[in-house]
């Protein structure tokens, strides 16, 4: 036996092999079950049933709130674009819910009058003089320019 | 039932046998009766101490209980009721809340079936068998892990492959490494006395 104590190997073994072969208190089970069955029962009395329900339903509870993110998002991106609308005086964008194809939009059939001391939109002048935008330059249709209050410099 | 009807209990009943309270309990009354010793083995493997590996194994079957909708996803139940108690047996000693091991090498010696302690006695003493313990433990975590977990017969190498999350090849060659580490430290404290 002395070739085995003083074996390397055979200690390791020797070792694991206690250590492996450790046997448990005979009511381990026993003990085990009686826990998990208190446990099981608390969960039932504390609330456990209303989180049974919401984890067991998550699928469901996600997709609805993913649902009303995504609305919210349509429905703020859509109050702010009628915040933000273009309100040039000829055209004529349906009043509604902002939800609309390009072909409702309406061109007004007669050139808009333009009010007094009002600067037409498609003549632009700087201060210093040095952008200006022709009376002959090409316009979209539909568009009135009416005369300038100021004379053009050439 | 239609078509679609059949179609929609397959996507919404995908684990009937799990559905009551009661299969998931005599699930786990049956998981407790098979697997308790070897998870009981595995937690003391690690801390060494009775009580402790006591309390991890009822740890585990209560994390067992609080995850119980996922019973029907686990492919190898032992793989993971071992995994989870080698995880809380590696947070308590981490945490340094293991009680003192070294009363528990006699308990342990005690508790091994007579015939089996005696052949054991005559290869290791209980004072060299905690020091073989105590290299083991200044072996490297996956080396370590590995050289345990082999020491459970109810293990199989694949098995130990999944705990570790590795391939069953790396897990040869880290018992390989932990035996070989394992015998040179035992050499040099042998020639040092």
């Amino acid at each position: 036996m002395t070739f085995y104590r003083n074996n390397p190997d055979e200690q390791i073994n020797a070792a694991l092999r206690r250590l492996a072969s450790a046997v448990p208190p005979p009511d381990l089970e026993q003990r085990v079950q009686a826990r998990l069955r208190y446990k099981s029962a608390e969960r039932k009395t504390s609330g456990g049933k209303l989180m049974d329900f919401f984890f067991g339903q998550r699928i469901i509870f996600a997709s609805a709130a993913a649902g009303l993110v995504c609305f919210m998002i349509v429905v703020g991106s859509v109050q702010h674009s009628h915040q933000r609308a273009f309100s040039a005086p000829a055209i004529h964008l349906p009043s509604g819910n902002g939800l609309g194809t390009a072909s409702s939009t309406h061109i007004a059939p007669a050139p808009i009058a333009v009010p007094e001391h009002s600067r037409p939109r498609s003549e632009h002048k700087v201060e210093d003089g040095r952008a200006t935008v022709s009376r002959d330059a090409h316009k979209p249709k539909g568009v009135a320019v009416p005369e300038s209050t100021a004379p053009e410099k050439p | 039932m239609s078509s679609f009807e059949a179609q929609a209990a397959g996507w919404f009943y995908t684990q009937p046998v799990l559905k009551s309270r009661e299969d998931v309990s005599e699930i786990i009354t049956a998981l407790v009766a098979e697997y308790s010793t070897t998870l009981y083995r595995v937690a003391y493997s690690v801390t060494r101490n009775s009580a402790e590996a006591e309390d991890i194994v009822q740890e585990t079957f209560l994390r067992v209980l609080k995850h119980q909708n996922k019973l029907g996803e686990i492919r190898d139940a032992r793989v993971w009721l071992v995994r989870i108690a080698w995880n809380l047996a590696l947070d308590r000693k981490r945490r340094g809340k293991t009680r003192p091991e070294t009363e528990d090498i006699a308990d342990l010696v005690r508790t091994l079936p007579s015939a089996e302690r005696r052949a054991d006695d005559e290869v290791i003493s209980t004072q060299e068998q905690a020091r073989v313990l105590a290299l083991i433990d200044n072996l490297p975590v996956k080396e370590r892990q590995a050289l345990l977990l082999s020491a459970m017969d109810e293990l199989s190498t694949a098995e130990i492959a999944g705990i570790c999350s590795t391939t069953e090849s790396s897990i040869r060659s880290r018992i390989f490494r932990a035996r070989r580490d394992l015998a040179v430290m035992l050499e040099k404290q042998g020639s040092n006395r």
